[in-house]
């Protein structure tokens, strides 16, 4: 058999290995932008072969997978997914595990993913507004500050999927900062629009959507069009430094289990979440006709407006959080990729191990804000460390050269993933690895220690606690998901107002 | 050259304009130091201001006007009789490197012979500013920050929380290795802004998030890569600042993880047990003693109940007394403050403050209390006697003028103290607390404390220093 998979970083590194060690024994085939020294290595080892080529021209991908003969293809990230790559595949008749460009949509615009779920009413919302520049942005934020309260503590989004970058929460709050505030969400807006003027496939540019708090966590699934199966719940890290500091980062570590729940989520709002999940996809599929069949993520937080909460989707694996799941997952990973592309799921048995996992990021200084200063730097990783003590390490951001020196490409270097009856044992053997990763010329590398400690984990449970309180404390009174906004003088307003043209756009573009 | 400060800094990795956030910071460090301001933000000027942070527009233009991502601030109160805003921090040294000090640098004359040996030095010179000038002399020949404070610390002694804008752009922030005046560092989520702070009141004012203290002899370094910190001395004995709990810091920030609040009702509470006395009402001298008069009232089952009123709406009403660098001016501040008759007529009243100094302040409110009709009076101070001047930081005067010396001179015996300054106050009863009370109350043990002010033992300081005149000690 063979495969090919799409795709640079530690989450498709997690995935050729899930691949390689299936009964099947595939000779594995990639395509990547850079050379990605884990990858390299098993589609050497399977007998495969590694290619570098833009991972986001269907044709070239398309062309690849014709010329090596694969039998069928799975996709690691979301831009390919974004620019039709599975769509061109299934064109030539090869299978895909890859959410097609239509259904994708339920990432690529966070603000259509809103006005889906608006219009069908799926649970788990919340207010937004987009504009399509930032003067537009700026002039209805000014109008409605006093008017909407809930315009004062906003996310500031771009409107499409952007790798990630670019959200901003900004709460107006005190008095004496106010002009400051302002200032500051015109600022971000601008910069928004700047960012988006490098994607031309979406009208909306900027996203703006109620400022919510609770814990997050993502719920990654498996669709293959008539059934969803979930995995189990991951929750991710996103700021550089220990105890939530610092930049937003792709990720910098992520803690799992052990089971299906993490230790501040409950099988209720396990199932509630998974319900979402199901919805959205039913929606998209409803809406436009297609079949989704690959991975699709919920990325939750718990909130006390609307109980379990969807922040984002993704139409992918995250990263790092598919190295906790393949890294539990007992089924043969061929096999379940099989079952997607035939449409098999519900009768497939999908387990996974009952242990806890925890996976860290180690990243060069300088990144995420100065990355320029993490590139370059000579890699050296003692690998049988890392065996000894049963831990896994994915390369991510690193290339390896001709020379078969490993250099650093500026944004997360490896992710170490360890397995262990719970959280807490797993975080310290991971911190075991931690100094087995150096760079050769002495530049620093940091990492977050907290991640699994009792410290975070704690912190987690006590933020759900409140927010779990506070949610079911509407959930008795039948306010779930209502918003009251109320004026002196001008008496009840309705916070929804806003959304009524928003959902019209959707009517025009549907 | 001896001042008890308020600084802070701030780095925003989203190239926001810092300035505003330092002055809204500065404002609530106020209560650390109401003589002058200033700000310096990297690629300007320093600013600098006499008085109070308000802003005048002509300040709100040049404010608004300095846009920079970096940069650190300051206010000041000196025990100099003369205040010039050339004393003002921050201190520029050279172009554009910027430096803002809380504390006191006990060995000046020592690291002017050192730093004249490189560089002429001005006669003029301030403590700040020879620090400032040396820490550059050996950054230039060591070009990297950690070795050049550990160099530093040797050559140090005395208190320092400090921050500096160097001309590459970074924000560094150290604190002695004994740890004497505070410093925390916190982060602003949405603009991605760290701060350096004397107390983490500032950090609650911007929104920002406390992450823990700047720890005695750590370095934090934060540059275009990133946040970073160094240990520049492993100082296992640390020396504390008792007087920050019971007085100086606001009671909502966190001093080691600790509430200044809860420190100070903890510390009334221990009172109540020390000295089981009796009374009709408890009430604070205001507005520092005020949890502590609560602590009092909670153990002793004596109803706490607001029996001084101090007139915050007056002209200078909001200053604090003890901050005022003239002598004829704090009276005139406590002079603000009125008895609430109803309260205080006919009972029995115990007054809680936090310390007694020379004892004006006290003789004033026994006199306006006695006048308002009260039949007997306790005071209850938080702070043990104050016996000896401070070389680390607090404005303390030459024993000499201080109560405690006046009446019993260098005799430690408590009870003793207690009956004397009763009858130096002319009120029925004074109790102060002890040291245990003082450590128990804080939650800190009493080896972690600088103690100085009321042993005498200034071993804490690397030498002992010369008992001079509080003129000299001034100049």
């Amino acid at each position: 058999m063979k495969v090919m998979g799409i795709g640079n970083a530690s989450r498709e590194h997690a995935i050729a290995e899930a691949l390689e060690r299936s009964k099947h024994h595939p000779m594995i085939f990639w395509l990547a932008e850079i050379r990605n020294p884990g990858i390299f290595e098993i589609c050497k080892r399977s007998g495969g072969e590694f290619a570098l080529s833009k991972t986001t021209a269907p044709e070239k991908v398309a062309s690849h997978a014709e010329k090596w003969g694969v039998d069928f293809v799975i996709v690691g990230p979301e831009e390919p997914n974004f620019h039709g790559v599975p769509d061109e595949l299934e064109r030539r008749g090869i299978p895909c595990v890859g959410a097609s460009r239509d259904v994708a949509m339920i990432e690529m615009s966070k603000a259509e993913m809103r006005r889906l779920q608006w219009e069908y009413g799926i649970k788990g919302k919340l207010l937004f507004k987009t504009f399509r520049s930032s003067q537009e942005a700026y002039t209805v934020l000014e109008r409605y500050s006093d008017t909407l309260t809930w315009l004062q503590n906003i996310a500031l989004k771009p409107a499409r999927q952007a790798g990630g970058k670019g959200v901003k929460v900004v709460e107006d709050q005190q008095l004496y900062l106010h002009d400051e505030k302002q200032r500051f969400k015109s600022k971000h807006a601008d910069w928004l629009e700047g960012y988006m003027k490098s994607y031309s496939d979406i009208d909306d540019k900027i996203l703006v959507e109620e400022k919510v708090w609770g814990p997050e966590y993502t719920l990654q699934c498996f669709a293959d069009g008539n059934c969803i199966k979930g995995m189990p719940l991951v929750q991710d890290n996103k700021h550089a430094h220990e105890f939530d500091i610092g930049t937003e980062t792709g990720g910098m570590g992520s803690i799992s289990g052990p089971g299906f729940t993490l230790p501040f989520i409950t099988k209720e709002e396990y199932q509630e979440s998974l319900e979402i999940v199901r919805a959205l996809v039913k929606a998209i599929q409803d809406k436009t006709g297609k079949i989704y069949h690959g991975v699709v993520a919920g990325q939750m937080m718990l909130t006390e407006i609307e109980g379990p909460t969807i922040i984002e989707m993704y139409s992918r694996f995250g990263d790092p959080e598919a190295l906790n799941v393949l890294g539990l997952l007992k089924t043969d990973f061929v096999d379940v990729c099989l079952a997607i592309i035939d449409g098999r799921l519900s009768k497939l048995d999908i387990e996974f191990d009952d242990k806890a996992t925890v996976v860290k990021a180690i990243a060069p200084k300088g990144y995420p804000d100065n990355r320029d200063l993490a590139k370059n730097h000579l890699v050296s990783v003692d690998e049988q460390v890392i065996r000894q003590e049963n831990c896994k390490l994915y390369w991510g951001s690193a290339s390896l050269s001709e020379g078969g020196e490993i250099l650093s490409a500026g944004s997360r270097l490896v992710e170490i993933l360890a397995m262990s009856d719970d959280i807490q044992r797993a975080s310290r053997i991971v911190d075991k690895c931690v100094p087995y990763v150096k760079l050769l010329d002495g530049w620093g590398l940091f990492y977050r220690s907290d991640i699994g400690s009792h410290e975070l984990l704690s912190k987690r449970i006590d933020i759900a606690d409140r927010v779990r309180r506070l949610y079911q404390y509407r959930r008795s009174k039948g306010i779930l998901g209502k918003r009251i906004d109320w004026l002196p003088r001008v008496g009840k307003m309705d916070p929804v107002a806003l959304l009524k043209d928003e959902l019209s756009k959707s009517k025009e573009g549907g | 050259m001896k001042e008890m400060c308020g600084v802070i800094g701030a780095y925003s990795f989203d190239e926001v304009d810092v300035s505003q956030y330092l002055v809204r910071g500065l404002e609530s460090l106020q209560h650390r130091g109401q003589e002058s301001w200033g700000i310096a933000v990297f690629g300007h000027d320093v600013y600098k201001k006499l008085g109070l942070v308000v802003e005048s527009p002509e300040d709100a233009n040049i404010i608004d006007g300095m846009s920079g991502n970096v940069g650190i601030g300051h206010v000041r109160y000196s025990t100099k009789g003369r205040t010039a805003v050339e004393n003002a921090h921050p201190i520029k040294i050279g172009n554009f490197f910027f430096i803002a000090h809380n504390g006191t640098i006990a060995n000046v004359d020592e690291l002017t012979s050192k730093a004249s040996m490189e560089s002429s030095i001005p006669s003029s010179v301030t403590d700040t500013e020879l620090v400032g000038i040396r820490l550059k002399q050996i950054y230039n020949q060591h070009k990297d920050w950690q070795s050049s404070f550990e160099i530093l610390s040797e050559e140090l002694n005395g208190s320092y929380s400090m921050v500096v804008l160097t001309e590459e752009r970074e924000l560094l922030a150290v604190r002695d290795e004994r740890g004497f005046r505070p410093l925390c560092m916190g982060y602003q989520e949405e603009t991605k802004t760290y701060f350096i702070a004397s107390e983490s009141c500032a950090l609650d004012s911007l929104g920002a998030r406390l992450i823990r203290d700047v720890k005695p002899g750590e370095l934090v370094k934060i540059d275009k890569s990133g946040i970073s910190t160094h240990m520049f001395c492993n100082e296992e004995k640390h020396a504390y600042c008792p007087f920050e709990y019971t007085y100086f810091s606001n009671p909502s920030s966190y001093l080691n993880g600790i509430s200044v609040y809860l420190a100070r009702k903890r510390i009334g509470a221990e009172l109540a047990k020390k000295y089981p006395i009796e009374g009709d009402v408890v009430i604070p001298v205001p507005d520092s003693a005020r949890p502590a008069a609560y602590g009092f009232s909670m153990e002793s089952k004596i109803p706490f109940e607001e029996g001084l009123m101090k007139d915050r709406y007056r002209k200078r009403g909001s200053l604090r007394s003890f901050i005022e660098p003239l002598q004829k001016r704090r009276e005139d501040i406590v002079k603000k403050v009125g008895a609430v008759r109803a309260i205080v007529d006919g009972k029995n009243v115990i007054v809680v403050d936090d310390s007694i100094v020379r004892g004006t302040s006290s003789l004033i409110i026994a006199d306006i209390l006695k006048k308002a009709g009260a039949r007997k009076i306790s005071f209850v101070i938080t702070f043990p006697p104050i016996r000896y001047p401070c070389y680390a930081g607090i404005d303390f005067p030459t024993k000499e003028e201080l109560i405690t010396y006046r009446f019993c001179k260098d005799k430690s015996d408590l009870s003793h103290i207690n009956e004397m300054v009763a009858f130096a106050l002319n009120v029925d009863f004074v109790g102060y607390n002890d040291i245990g009370g003082l450590s128990r109350g804080i939650g800190l043990p009493s080896s972690e404390l600088c103690l100085s002010c009321t042993t005498g033992d200034y071993s804490c300081l690397k030498c002992i220093p010369k008992f001079r005149s509080r003129e000299e000690m001034k100049d």
